[in-house]
């Protein structure tokens, strides 16, 4: 059908998708020794050949077991976002949570990277974008398939946040804790991280009224102030009700 | 592993087909890179010799079809979208064109290949069949249901199209 040929035939490959994807498998790929912050693509073909390659003599299935999800950090600070990674460690999937997360996404190439060298670019670039404040909250929380490792992984990612934030603002508060999959996966069905996911149900607990939908444009720090606001009231009105009883 | 010239050349030469299949495919142009990267590094690093050109355009068309499938498959779940909801838009595209794009993207995912694939790369039906590992009958009957949703969209006669 000459229709469907035609308005195909609008659809190209752009100049920037074409040399960035060369540049991405051929990029010279050298750590640098002060953990700089850098976005390019550091020893992706020469570690992901090597993996590859390996494997390519044990299993047809080879680049499954590579692509393969085994565990996901969520990040939420404002940006929020979650990666994805696989059984070498290494970042094979990025998604964002909202706006900020879809540019912190574009701009910063994680692909095959370490996940706690990941982690810590991520709050670095947020850290020159200005998300970073004194006062802020940084949770990270961690999902992983397999609760094998689980804590060596926290450790690490607890590691690379604070050296990262550390170097900036001495005063931000971090959080890493685990979540389990069914809250993760109900996090991730309406689109919010799972830190401020049960941040949004402790709130409704206390607050029939709160939607999730007025909830989501707030930081997650807001979230936890007025859930502990909540808190505060339910203890004076508890405390009243029994001022009330001893006459 | 191919040279970083024979790469280039590959690139030049079937970019844009990769493109076409992200876009039937992905939600977003962040995906779009995902999946062109990881089309070219398997290509890459593909140990096989292609018979002809024909052979290694088939071979990427295939590993860019399954590709991005698995993306979408993947456990970050996939929103709804037509061509309005794309953050990138680098095409200029003509009013008539984004029409017939919107209702090609609108099909289930295997017909939208498969009506790519015939009507622009101009594959027959056992070609196609054989790319996407399916049966030739089950082709057909993805291009007959297709071009029916296709002629209601877009009140366009398909009749005299061959098979």
């Amino acid at each position: 059908m000459k229709k469907i040929k035609d308005a195909f035939e609008g659809i190209r490959a752009e100049e920037s998708l074409k040399k960035n994807t060369l540049k991405a498998i051929y990029a010279d790929n050298k750590r640098k020794n002060n953990r700089a912050q850098s976005f390019a693509f550091k020893k992706a073909v020469l570690s992901t050949a090597a993996v590859l390659m390996a494997f390519s003599l044990v299993a047809i299935t080879s680049h499954n077991l590579y692509f393969t999800e085994t565990a996901y950090i969520d990040m939420d600070l404002n940006p929020s976002l979650a990666i994805a990674v696989n059984r070498f460690d290494r970042v094979i999937g990025i998604e964002a949570y909202n706006e900020e997360g879809e540019a912190l996404q574009e701009a910063v190439g994680l692909k095959y990277k370490r996940y706690d060298d990941a982690v810590e670019e991520l709050i670095e670039w947020m850290n020159q974008q200005g998300y970073l404040q004194e006062t802020g909250l940084l949770s990270i929380t961690l999902q992983k398939k397999n609760p094998a490792d689980e804590e060596v992984m926290l450790e690490k990612i607890q590691t690379g946040a604070e050296i990262a934030v550390k170097k900036h603002h001495e005063a931000v508060e971090i959080e890493i804790f685990v979540v389990d999959e069914e809250t993760r996966e109900d996090a991730c069905a309406v689109q919010l991280s799972p830190a401020k996911y049960i941040a949004i149900q402790e709130l409704q607990e206390l607050d029939e009224t709160v939607s999730l939908e007025e909830c989501r444009g707030h930081s997650l720090k807001e979230l936890r102030e007025q859930v502990n606001e909540h808190k505060q009231e339910h203890r004076r009105q508890r405390k009243r009700k029994g001022h009330g009883g001893n006459h | 592993m191919r040279t970083e010239a024979e790469t280039m050349r590959a690139i030049e030469t079937y970019a844009d087909s990769i493109r076409r299949i992200c876009f039937i495919h992905l939600k977003n142009y962040a995906d779009t890179e995902d999946v062109f990267q990881e089309v070219f590094l398997k290509y890459v690093l593909y140990e096989g010799d292609f018979e002809s050109d024909a052979h290694e355009k088939a071979w990427l068309i295939r590993v860019a079809i399954n590709q991005s499938k698995d993306i979408l498959k993947s456990f970050f779940r996939s929103r709804v979208r037509s061509l309005d909801d794309m953050n990138i838009e680098p095409f200029y595209l003509e009013e008539d064109d984004r029409q017939v794009l919107d209702a090609v993207l609108r099909l289930p995912e295997n017909y939208r290949d498969a009506i790519y694939l015939f009507y622009y790369e101009g594959y027959s039906a056992v070609e196609i069949a054989d790319m996407l590992g399916k049966k030739e009958n089950t082709i057909y009957t993805w291009m007959s249901r297709a071009r029916s949703k296709l002629k209601d969209v877009l009140g366009a006669d398909l009749e005299n199209e061959k098979d």
